[in-house]
């Protein structure tokens, strides 16, 4: 028989003759695809250590720990500056937190502290399911980016984690 | 009835026209343009890079003039927002306390190892202090012909001259 004057139902009982060997096939798959999508923004939030701040957030910080912001415009809406907090928020035009950058010692993302090594941070980053993206800095997991701000001691003095649009 | 009519239209009209923004930018306001500036002077100054704005620009750009143009934007917001025609990207922080060796090595790639060369830089719009970041670190480098564009690929795309994405 021509392939062309083949009936649906030949493929289907094709699939049911085959199925154990399709079901081996897809289950990896579907797992994999889990994998994936396994970084959903409540565990990104969770491991977020920087002064209660969260991703998706609301929140109209303008003052944090007594530390005043300063306000600057970008290109996606606007970011505020905590200097002495050594802390940045970056803001959509939706008022909701979309970026978080920290150079303060006593916070972490993914229990990476500014201030230790490379290798440390690039270890606890892969381990949390980021890979790498822009090597040697950038990893990225789903709609999620973390830079790492690396000095010539290759230490980690600071982090950018970024919700991608 | 119709006096009051009159009065109802000549109300309206007072209330638009007391509404229009007058200042530098007549859909702005004229206090960030003013913070913004006052950051630029100070920039400059520090800097010790030339200007330039967006029609002298496009003019070297009609004239074929021989000009290396970078983008220090961060690749996503180039991917997003579109680049000068021809731009490299040199990608620069928002302020010096983030800045990476692995970002001045990037920057000085881009910009290539003729010293002479005239080489413009950009970002966002005025108040982005990126163009500045880069332009300082080229003129400390030995960069005989750097050009900041303030106005950045706010001004080009207001002019609707070309972009590239």
């Amino acid at each position: 028989m021509d392939w062309t004057q083949r009936q649906p139902v030949y493929y289907f009982g094709a699939a049911m003759k085959y199925q154990k060997v399709l079901i081996s096939l897809l289950l990896p798959l579907l797992f994999a695809g889990c994998q994936n999508n396994r970084i959903s923004h409540d565990k990104i939030n969770d491991q977020i250590d920087v002064f209660g701040i969260k991703l998706y957030s609301d929140v109209d910080y303008k003052e944090i720990n007594g530390v005043v912001a300063t306000e600057e415009p970008c290109l996606r809406g606007y970011e505020r500056s905590f200097d002495n907090l050594e802390v940045i928020i970056g803001y959509g035009f939706d008022h909701k937190i979309r970026k978080i950058i920290t150079r303060n010692s006593r916070t972490s993302i993914f229990g990476i502290k500014p201030g230790i090594t490379y290798g440390e941070g690039k270890q606890k980053i892969l381990q949390a399911g980021f890979s790498e993206y822009a090597p040697p800095y950038t990893f990225r997991a789903n709609r999620y980016s973390l830079t790492f701000l690396v000095n010539g001691n290759n230490t980690i003095f600071g982090l950018t984690l970024e919700l991608l649009d | 009835m119709r006096i009051l009519s009159v009065l109802t239209v000549g109300a309206m009209l007072l209330a638009v026209i007391g509404c229009e923004r007058v200042g530098t930018s007549p859909k702005g306001l004229e206090v960030p343009i003013e913070k913004a500036a006052f950051k630029f002077v100070t920039d400059v100054k520090d800097g010790g890079y030339k200007i330039v704005g967006t029609e002298e620009l496009k003019k070297w750009l009609n004239e074929s003039k021989k000009v290396t143009i970078i983008s220090a934007l961060p690749v996503d917001d180039d991917k997003a927002f579109g680049t000068l025609p021809s731009s490299i990207n040199g990608a620069m922080p928002k302020t010096e306390k983030e800045l990476t060796q692995a970002d001045k090595d990037n920057l000085l790639k881009a910009a290539g190892s003729d010293k002479e060369n005239t080489i413009v830089i950009y970002c966002g719009f005025l108040a982005c202090r990126r163009s500045h970041i880069g332009a300082k670190i080229l003129v400390e480098n030995g960069f005989q012909n750097v050009y900041r564009y303030p106005g950045g690929i706010t001004a080009w795309k207001e002019m609707g001259y070309t972009i590239t994405k």
